[in-house]
């Protein structure tokens, strides 16, 4: 039974034909971990806990810097050196008391990685390496849980959603990570401050849908966005049988050693 | 005509003209999706053009205008103000109008008031822009303000300090004569 | 006839009538009667007629007292 409050909060989605009081349970009840609240933690954060997503875990080990201010958008300059994860929950709470934040205050790696996806019904990447990529997309795959994925760089980003057993999988788009140094860090590339706001508002709608089971979600399509054209692009991803994780005969059947990273120091959020 | 006193008046938004078909068929293209009448009426005010048919008015996302524009007359309780049952299109924007809707700030209402040489109004915040500003003035053929209802309000994309007055073809033709002469004079 | 649900819309205006009344027959089953109270006079033609164009079937609208009616709906789809 909803409260009243939560009648006048969620009307707009009860509205809605394919959300409905039914659509708006199954958001309260749902779990999502949000990996990084960083640029695009930030608005997919927002946009969870504003539709009333029941459990939202927060992981992020890191705490924030005044550089961080163009694009994340969950921090303020009260926030600089605090936790992100404290800054997160303390803002999403304010907005929606529904919603319970769990903090998970430590970086995702072999270790902890199957753990901390056990409680959550669905993942969303929000951070900027691509060992972390990969190790989270190894860890849903082999955990069976649906990844949201978002990245960025300089002007562009993309979107695509990766489900166990259905559509390709992270490595079937990039079967291998690039040799280290060939890719730009963070710290080196830089970012237009909205673009994060741009792919990670497209993260949380395809999270929504996908908890809802509504509409058509990025599966074995790849959404590309370029801001200085202002152009959206959707490719075609095939899954591809001799994929290493999710192919005919993989290769990978537990999480491995993810030793490449960001060239300059660690930089786990976008 | 409407538009001299849109100028006169300082408007934001064009004014609308509601056609209220009585027998005729139905223009092609009934509107899609469930939108409301108030926001088929703000986005006419903005260029756009509607048709409401017996089947497009049954999908708009409120079922007042049904019942207030005639496309069926109440079962259960009587329900004022409306047409009665008997319409068989409603256009909305366009140049022909029975009835022409003005989205206005209080201001601007005290000035056409003034124009009309004053107003009797009635409303009471249900069946607003369908009824109080639509049915009723094609009804009595007087002006009649509105204040909007709550689920307006709520859903569609008005301002607080937008509420809509429904005028008669030959209030604003009139209206827009006193204009031209205050212009002479 | 009995009511397998009862909703009290007294004081309610739309668009929670509506709101309330389609979460209400949302959490009752198929074939069961839900009993809705309303004292919002557009609301005795509006909560009918969008429960009908959601498909299910109105059974019935009574006046129980001034300003006061009750509307019979079973749920169908």
């Amino acid at each position: 039974m909803f409260t009243e409050e939560q009648i006048r909060r969620y009307s707009r989605h009860i509205l809605l034909p394919e959300v409905g009081g039914a659509g708006q349970r199954r958001l309260l009840a749902a779990r999502v971990l949000l990996l990084g609240a960083g640029g695009l933690g930030s608005p997919t954060a927002y946009y969870l806990a504003a539709a009333g997503v029941g459990t939202l875990g927060i992981c992020d080990p890191d705490v924030v810097d005044l550089s961080n201010l163009q694009r994340q958008i969950l921090h303020a300059e009260a926030d600089l050196g605090r936790p992100k994860v404290d800054s997160a929950a303390e803002k999403l709470r304010a907005l929606n008391p529904d919603v319970r934040v769990v903090c998970h205050r430590t970086g995702i790696d072999r270790g902890n990685a199957l753990d901390l996806l056990a409680d959550y019904d669905l993942v969303v990447d929000g951070t900027d390496n691509f060992a972390t990529r990969y190790l989270v997309a190894d860890a849903c795959h082999l955990a069976g849980k649906p990844l949201v994925h978002g990245s960025i760089f300089r002007f562009e980003g993309q979107v695509t959603v990766f489900l166990p057993g259905e559509g390709p999988c992270y490595r079937c788009l990039y079967p291998e990570p690039p040799p280290a140094g060939l890719v730009p860090s963070c710290q080196e590339a830089g970012v237009l401050g909205v673009l994060p706001g741009i792919i990670g508002t497209v993260q949380a709608a395809e999270a929504i849908k996908l908890l809802l089971g509504i509409g058509r979600p990025l599966v074995g399509r790849l959404l590309t966005y370029d801001a200085l054209e202002m152009d959206f692009h959707t490719l075609a991803v095939h899954r591809d049988p001799a994929c290493s994780l999710c192919g005919d005969t993989p290769s990978i059947t537990a999480l491995g050693e993810y030793g490449f990273s960001c060239e300059v120091g660690a930089c786990p959020t976008a | 005509m409407p538009h001299r006193l849109k100028r006169y008046l300082g408007m934001e938004l064009a004014p609308v003209a509601v056609r209220i078909l009585r027998g005729d068929p139905a223009p092609p293209g009934g509107a899609t999706g469930s939108p409301t009448y108030c926001d088929l009426v703000l986005r006419a005010a903005r260029g756009e053009r509607f048709v409401l048919d017996p089947a497009s008015v049954r999908r708009l996302s409120c079922p007042n205008p049904e019942l207030a524009l005639g496309f069926r007359e109440p079962r259960f309780a009587d329900v004022q103000p409306r047409i009665e049952g008997g319409t068989t299109a409603v256009v909305i924007g366009g140049e022909e109008a029975d009835v022409w809707l003005f989205i206005l700030t209080p201001a601007q209402v005290t000035r056409l008031a003034t124009l009309l040489g004053g107003m009797q109004v009635s409303f009471r915040g249900e069946m607003a822009v369908c009824g109080e500003a639509t049915a009723q003035v094609y009804r009595t053929e007087k002006a009649n303000l509105s204040f909007l209802c709550q689920g307006c309000r709520e859903l569609s994309g008005y301002r607080d300090d937008q509420v809509v007055v429904g005028l008669t073809p030959a209030e604003v033709a009139a209206v827009g004569k006193k204009i031209e002469e205050g212009r002479k004079r | 006839m009995k009511a397998d649900r009862e909703l009290d819309l007294k004081g309610e205006i739309c668009p929670y009538t509506f709101v309330k009344s389609k979460l209400a027959l949302e959490e009752i089953a198929v074939g069961e009667v839900l009993r809705v109270v309303v004292d919002y006079p557009p609301a005795v033609e509006n909560v009918p007629r969008s429960m009908e164009n959601e498909g299910n079937e109105v059974l019935s609208v009574q006046p129980i007292g001034p300003s006061q009616w009750e509307i019979m709906v079973r749920k169908v789809g």
